[in-house]
């Protein structure tokens, strides 16, 4: 080609040199940020996980010992099962709970913007606010539950001074937290769902339990499994509910991988053995995304495009 | 259905099964949301030994006491400047690098394009806390502990990808031939994207800054291990401290600091609801 | 206004090595009504962006009123595009998408509100320009982007499919009222459809495109009574041309063409082709008595008050080389 005529601005004719660059200089400054930091974090983590460090911050290279110690370690162990045991729970509880208040959300009527408005709530909450509500509410005296048990005529529980109690409670706050963004999520899968075919499968003879396992469920798979995806992030990284509702007592009760983290770098300053912790984390929210998207998203790519 | 299952009381159930199902779990839904809150506002207007003695739920008189008590704390308008600071610039600066981002996922073809797009996801699925102890050392040994520009970088860093994937969906949606008829008007780039693309954008636009300032004004996990002077700490942090900065707990001041951490974040959300909502049903927020 | 004329020479556009548009020329006269027609895909959409400057050229050049615009931004090359869709910024006004462009442009104030009252009065927009696009209907949102494009006075409008989104109704009306805008304004225009009615009858000049590449040139009835191949003859005329394949012959009254069938069909003495080709026998359905033979119809069936009929015949018509592509009647 050889054209004369000089090109008079930027856009889509296209012989502006600079043209090509422009997706890169717009996507990019936020990328190399992003990366620059967190990308940064993640590596440094790694590496300190390979050091020992005292009290001092100087670091000693000691390859995978703190790995090994950690995995040795009984406390470590009981946070992992703790955690794992939390995670699952809190899956199974948290999804059901979604998927329960967004069905309820897709089939009411008469108020559904105030529902729909009222059940985000949560998500605007910090998980420190979190905490401290769901303490008052389960506080021995003075807490919300105890004092309706008073009115009933039932004995106080002391919720949060019980191991078990304590857990469930943690749980709880979990939930509380992390189900209205999921059940919006799942609800915004069930709306895309061609009414006919609910009609067409009534006219079929399929009762409501039929219809939603054989329909609905499937028809959402790929919102299900970003609502997992979202569950289970958050479950895997609770911190600051926990921390701020039970500092992970009683007993250790509710002493989970990320609090025992904490607990390691910051309060007993073994940085080494807290970025093991780190590593434990990152390698397992990760690999939870990973399964999670290759079932249910990746596999169900047709269906979330033609519903959108 | 089998014939048996036709009489006159089962087709009754079947009619009010469903709608006795319904009005439970939205009662439920309502009960469980709205608890927390509401009791803690309760307890926030009543006398702090009331919260201990007293068998109801209402408070006897409804008192202010804790509200002034939380707003003439020393340092109370430090830790909400210091709120109010970090949520500013970390809704501002990642909206913008937002929006040049995804501007450029949603309206070019290039290549690693989708390689890129995917780096921008591998953020969201590392859970912050993790970094917490990697950051603080590294950021000790740059000597940015207890400065405003660490919870600035960590900040934006973390909300940036958030905003990215919001807005990409939202401009992919807007249909080309838009953009070209603005070209053929005349308007280059800036002016295609000021007065077509973020106009027609809006409820992305505006669904990303909530969801930015929400993540801002929440955070707790860096500020834990970036900041450890008193002066620097942001609301959240605070609050968390009071527990152990109170000697006997006031429970009505501990509820009342509560309600003032969360009250200015919920009237955002709630004038902005509408959008918020519907961009998260219509699945373009996906964490 | 209405200067100006379109050239392409030799105009070609890949797609990562894939060929899309293979060698156009084409001259559109100043003030004409040229219209692309030809079935979806066939390159006809590509070269009015390329024109609109909206898609690069890989290689051969447009000139819009003698100057190589190749490399003129769009904004700058003189014209003015109606979309498919429309295209209105659905979030203003639609003064204010009529007035986008000329504030774009920094054209003075007055100028503006002259040439949207202008443009108002013409498409009789004048009740609607507070409102937003969202609140008129197809027909109406149809004439802003009309009038959108009035504004900018262009050199040359284009249309891309402009009436493909209105009901049928609607469809002739703005058909009629496009064509009335340009006798009234003789801006040369270029005219984007897959539909063979809506470049039979706005047409000056009508334009057939097929696997991407030009099939034949001409006036809308030139065209039709004289198809350039098996393409043009079956894509235009609704219901479509007989086509009926033999081989030409010569007795002693002339030449003729001879059906598989038997059947012996006159042939024009100016038709091409030599003794002893095989040839397609094409015979417009709504001629069919002509210089033919008469026949014996079946009851037709009804297309608003036409008749249709379907069935066998003899009858007058050119002969067709049956090998698609350029074709001998191209100008």
């Amino acid at each position: 080609m050889s054209h004369t005529t000089p090109m008079v601005e930027d856009g889509p004719t296209g012989a502006d040199r600079l043209k090509p660059f422009v997706p890169y200089l717009l996507v990019l400054p936020g990328l190399l940020f992003v990366m620059g930091v967190l990308g940064y974090a993640v590596v440094g983590g790694i590496i300190l996980s390979l050091n020992e460090t005292d009290m001092f911050m100087n670091k000693t290279f000691v390859g995978l010992k703190n790995y090994i110690d950690v995995f040795a370690d009984p406390r470590f162990q009981a946070a992992m099962l703790r955690t794992l045991s939390f995670v699952v729970i809190s899956i199974v509880l948290g999804i059901f709970m979604s998927m329960s208040f967004a069905l309820v959300l897709y089939k009411v009527v008469r108020g559904r913007r105030f529902f729909r408005g009222l059940s985000l709530v949560p998500y605007f909450v910090s998980g420190i606010a979190t905490a401290v509500m769901f303490r008052f509410i389960f506080t021995t005296s003075g807490g919300f539950v105890n004092t309706v048990l008073a009115q009933l005529g039932l004995p106080a529980q002391s919720w949060l001074g019980d191991p078990t109690l304590a857990f469930v409670v943690a749980i709880m706050a979990n939930c509380w937290f992390m189900v209205p963004f999921a059940s919006l999520i799942l609800l915004g899968g069930i709306q895309t769902i061609d009414k006919d075919l609910y009609d067409a499968a009534a006219i079929d003879g399929a009762n409501p339990i039929q219809i939603f396992f054989r329909i609905t469920l499937p028809l959402i798979k790929p919102m299900l499994g970003v609502s997992l995806i979202w569950v289970s992030y958050i479950s895997f990284s609770t911190f600051d509910i926990v921390l701020a509702l039970t500092s992970g007592g009683p007993l250790k009760a509710t002493e989970l991988v990320s609090i025992y983290m904490y607990e390691l770098a910051f309060r007993q300053l073994n940085f080494g053995q807290g970025a093991v912790l780190m590593v434990v984390l990152l390698v397992f929210n990760t690999v939870l995304s990973l399964i999670y998207i290759k079932i249910f998203v990746m596999g169900d790519r047709r269906h979330s495009e033609a519903g959108k | 259905m089998r014939v048996q299952e036709s009489g006159p009381m089962a087709l009754l159930f079947q009619r009010l099964g469903p709608k006795v199902l319904i009005w439970f779990t939205l009662t439920f839904l309502v009960i469980w949301t709205a608890t927390p809150i509401i009791w803690a506002i309760l307890s926030s207007f009543k006398d702090p030994l009331e919260i201990y003695e007293s068998k109801s739920l209402l408070p006897e008189v409804w008192r202010l006491d804790a509200y002034r008590k939380v707003l003439s704390m020393p340092g109370f308008s430090t830790w909400l400047m210091n709120s109010v600071i970090v949520t500013v610039v970390a809704t501002i600066v990642p909206l913008i690098l937002a929006i040049l981002a995804a501007y450029g996922f949603a309206r070019y073809a290039f290549k690693f394009r989708h390689v890129l797009l995917l780096l921008y996801l591998i953020p969201r699925i590392i859970p912050r806390v993790s970094l917490i102890v990697p950051l603080n050392d590294l950021m000790s040994d740059l000597g940015l502990i207890n400065t405003y520009s660490v919870l600035f970088i960590t900040y934006i860093a973390s909300a940036v990808p958030l905003a990215t994937w919001i807005l990409v969906g939202f401009f992919g949606s807007i249909p080309k031939e838009i953009e070209e008829s603005a070209t053929l008007d005349g308007a280059n780039m800036w002016n295609r994207l000021r007065h077509v693309m973020l106009p027609m954008a809006w409820p992305g636009v505006v669904t990303a800054a909530v969801l930015c300032l929400r993540e801002a004004w929440n955070e707790f996990s860096f500020v834990l291990a970036l900041v450890n002077q008193t002066d620097m700490r942001t609301l959240p942090y605070q609050l968390y401290m009071l527990k152990d900065s109170m000697g006997i707990q006031d429970y009505a001041v501990y509820n009342a600091f509560t309600i003032l951490t969360v009250l200015p974040l919920l009237l955002v959300y709630l004038l902005l609801e509408r959008k918020v909502v519907d961009s998260i049903v219509s699945g373009a927020v996906k964490s | 206004m209405a200067e100006g004329y379109v050239e392409y020479r030799n105009l070609r556009k890949s797609f990562g090595g894939l060929e899309i548009l293979h060698g156009v020329d084409l001259t559109i006269p100043e003030g004409a009504f040229a219209v692309l027609v030809g079935p979806s895909g066939c390159g006809k959409s590509t070269l009015l962006r390329m024109t609109a400057g909206l898609e690069d050229v890989t290689s051969g050049e447009i000139n819009i009123a003698g100057r190589m615009v190749n490399n003129v931004h769009a904004k700058n090359r003189g014209i003015a595009m109606v979309f498919q869709s429309y295209a209105l910024y659905p979030h203003m006004s639609v003064e204010d998408n009529m007035s986008f462009g000329l504030k774009m442009r920094k054209t003075p104030l007055h100028l503006i509100t002259d040439r949207i009252k202008r443009a108002a009065a013409i498409l009789k927009l004048g009740p609607m320009l507070d409102r937003l696009p969202s609140q008129l209907s197809g027909g109406q949102r149809q004439r802003v982007a009309m009038g959108r494009a009035l504004t900018r006075e262009p050199e040359v409008f284009l249309f891309d499919e402009p009436l493909s989104n209105l009901d049928a109704k609607l469809r002739v009306e703005m058909r009629a009222e496009i064509k009335a805008l340009h006798q009234r304004l003789k801006t040369t225009t270029i005219y984007v459809t897959h539909d063979q009615i809506e470049a039979m009858t706005m047409a000056d000049l009508v334009v057939v495109m097929h696997d991407d590449r030009i099939e034949q040139v001409g006036e809308p009835l030139a065209i039709y009574d004289r198809p350039a191949n098996l393409f043009v003859a079956e894509f235009l005329g609704s219901p479509a041309m007989n086509l009926i394949p033999g081989t030409i012959a010569q007795d002693a009254d002339g030449r003729f063409v001879q059906t598989e069938a038997g059947l012996r069909l006159p042939l024009e003495p100016e038709a091409n082709g030599t003794v002893g080709q095989a040839v397609v026998y094409g015979i417009r359905p709504e001629k069919p008595d002509g210089r033919g033979r008469g026949g014996r119809y079946p009851p037709g069936h009804c297309v608003g008050k036409d008749r249709a009929v379907d069935g066998q015949h003899e009858a007058a018509g050119g002969v067709l080389p049956r090998r698609r592509g350029r074709a001998a009647a191209r100008r």
